[in-house]
């Protein structure tokens, strides 16, 4: 489960005596800081906000401030664009949980939060989705099911085929009658326990029923940030912050994330083609049928996330509107926040005594059943 | 003798197939407009983003609601010209707002230049693949409008109404308060919202 909220870094200076408080207000609107409701007068400095921050085109300034007694012991402000400054959620799961006179796909978000799902992205892509097909996938949102009803393909095509290549060659037995044949350079094609081809390639297989099925439409699951690459006519670069519009058309087998993305495979391969003929299967695929995408070098780039700030970057935290505290002891070392994104520097008074010990950057388990990202 | 003839010749052809060279970069499939969009909608987005490390929270005090026109985009049937031209009357209003020259010292001057290529690229992009549809499709885009009037909606041209005034208001607003180091965070935030808005409409492109 996703989390998004604050957490100091620096826990030195947490003890039972210091009690937080978790505010944020819109960049966009001149309002007050909100306070939120369960994260006030509590006992640890991380706040779950996953289901109050949902507007994903609006800019959060949080704000965490640490009391013991009446005194302000340490705020912390920040800001967030949650396209950007998040990371990239997980690809959701697919499971055909059906197949009848439709297939019905269960697809499973993981790392999503229920109201985001609700709000916006998940509701928008749907219906995106829905209206894309001509009413051929129909979302049932509440079980999180989408059906897809294509006209009924053969099996053969719909068969345990894992890798597609449209420039692979036709393999044709050789019986060296031309010299110019270029088995030399063929691998012979992997048999897959459906006793077809898989031609050593990895892709995604999109039902028939997507008859426009072409390079953009198969998107992969939403990464966020990316090097700028040079545009590249037909690579797919559909980054959405949130489930792509063709995820649900696409059979997971085999699904990976990006890491099952077209290579270029046929450099790799072992030529070793020169075996019988006897075992070979030529298998033949409706192209149309398939989804296909080509990876380009710079198409990593595009995906990646690239993480807004290091940890050594910092934001000078100055609070200007600081009304509730008037004794805000200014010293002591900067904190962190144990996830990517735009860092807050948080001041602690220097004698106070630390009774935990530092965490680290990376995945925190704060011990509460949070884990901080 | 004249050695010009010769010289003319002999820079022609290599001029021809420059020419033909740059002609096949500018030069896009339109069917795909909403992929090259959706990708330099995001590089600009991302720029935007890494253009600054954080929001300085000392210019949250001067923050503006800029009222971007969300609605322009919500119709029940936007029509792709209409997407296509919210989207080009966006670019061309924000290349306006950031080919101002008078916050070199706010942002490092390489991802100004590089926000301003990729709206000029958006630019490029959408121009073709208008004048293309006005050609090809003129007559049909009049029974759309026509059937669009009817039946009650907004004329099309009022979302590009509705842009040009958010940017007014944006362009206003860095004029009143001297383009201010603060001013200019501010609408580099906002204008990263209004990126991020056209960038999920982007799909909507697809539609045939």
């Amino acid at each position: 489960m996703w989390k998004w909220g604050l957490q100091l870094m620096d826990s030195r200076h947490i003890n039972a005596e210091v009690f937080f408080y978790h505010f944020f207000a819109f960049q966009s609107k001149q309002e007050d800081m909100k306070i939120v409701g369960d994260c006030t007068n509590i006992t640890r400095s991380f706040c779950d906000l996953t289901d109050v921050w949902v507007n994903m085109t609006e800019m959060y300034i949080p704000k965490v401030v640490g009391f013991r007694g009446n005194a302000a012991l340490v705020s912390c402000m920040g800001s967030f664009f949650l396209a950007m400054d998040t990371l990239p959620l997980d690809p959701p799961e697919f499971e055909i949980i059906g197949f009848t006179d439709h297939v019905s796909v269960n697809v499973k978000f993981q790392s999503v939060a229920p109201k985001i799902l609700n709000e916006e992205e998940l509701q928008f892509y749907l219906a995106l989705i829905e209206e894309q097909s001509g009413g051929i996938v129909k979302k049932n949102f509440y079980k999180l099911s989408v059906c897809v009803f294509p006209e009924l393909p053969s099996l053969e095509k719909v068969a345990t085929v894992e890798v597609i290549h449209i420039n692979r060659k036709k393999k044709v037995w050789n019986y060296n009658y031309d010299d110019e044949s270029d088995s030399d350079n063929e691998t012979a094609p992997r048999i897959s326990a459906g006793g077809y081809t898989t031609h050593g390639l990895t892709g995604r297989l999109c039902p028939a029923s997507v008859s426009s099925a072409t390079l953009e439409d198969c998107s992969d699951p939403a990464t966020e940030e990316c090097d700028l690459p040079e545009p590249k006519a037909g690579a797919e670069a559909l980054m959405a912050p949130g489930p792509s519009p063709w995820q649900s058309e696409c059979t997971s087998r085999g699904y990976q994330g990006r890491g099952n993305l077209l290579q270029d495979h046929f450099s790799e391969e072992d030529s070793s083609s020169t075996e019988g003929s006897g075992d070979r299967i030529v298998f033949n695929v409706d192209l149309n049928s398939v989804c296909v995408r080509a990876l380009e070098d710079n198409d990593d780039s595009e995906v990646t996330p690239v993480l807004p700030s290091r940890p050594e970057e910092t934001v000078v935290l100055e609070d200007p509107d600081e009304t509730e505290s008037d004794l805000l002891v200014a010293s002591g070392e900067g904190t962190q926040l144990p996830f990517p994104g735009p860092s807050a520097e948080c001041p602690w008074p220097e004698d106070t005594p630390s009774d935990k010990s530092d965490t680290s950057e990376s995945d925190v388990d704060m011990g509460d059943g949070y884990v901080t990202r | 003798m004249s050695a010009e003839p010769d010289v003319i010749r002999k820079c022609t052809w290599p001029v021809c197939l420059v020419g033909l060279f740059v002609t096949g970069i500018l030069s896009l499939d339109c069917s795909l407009l909403d992929v090259h969009l959706r990708r330099v909608t995001w590089q600009n987005l991302s720029l935007l983003s890494r253009m600054s490390k954080s929001f300085p929270i000392e210019c949250l005090r001067e923050s503006k609601a800029f009222e971007l026109p969300q609605e322009i985009l919500s119709h029940t049937q936007p029509l792709t010209r209409d997407i296509k031209e919210a989207f080009y009357e966006m670019s061309r209003q924000a290349f306006h707002i950031f080919i101002q020259d008078t916050f070199r010292s706010t942002w490092e001057e390489k991802h100004l230049r590089q926000v301003q290529i990729g709206l000029d690229q958006q630019l490029q992009y959408l121009e073709q693949c208008l004048e293309e549809e006005e050609e090809e499709n003129e007559d049909m885009r009049e029974m759309a409008e026509d059937e669009w009037t009817q039946s009650g909606a907004p004329v099309p041209q009022l979302s590009n109404l509705e842009l040009r005034r958010y940017f007014n208001r944006i362009d206003r607003f860095l004029k009143d308060k001297k383009y201010s180091h603060c001013a200019w965070e501010i609408v580099r935030v906002e204008i990263r919202r209004c990126f991020y808005f056209f960038h999920k409409f982007t799909a909507l492109l697809r539609r045939k």
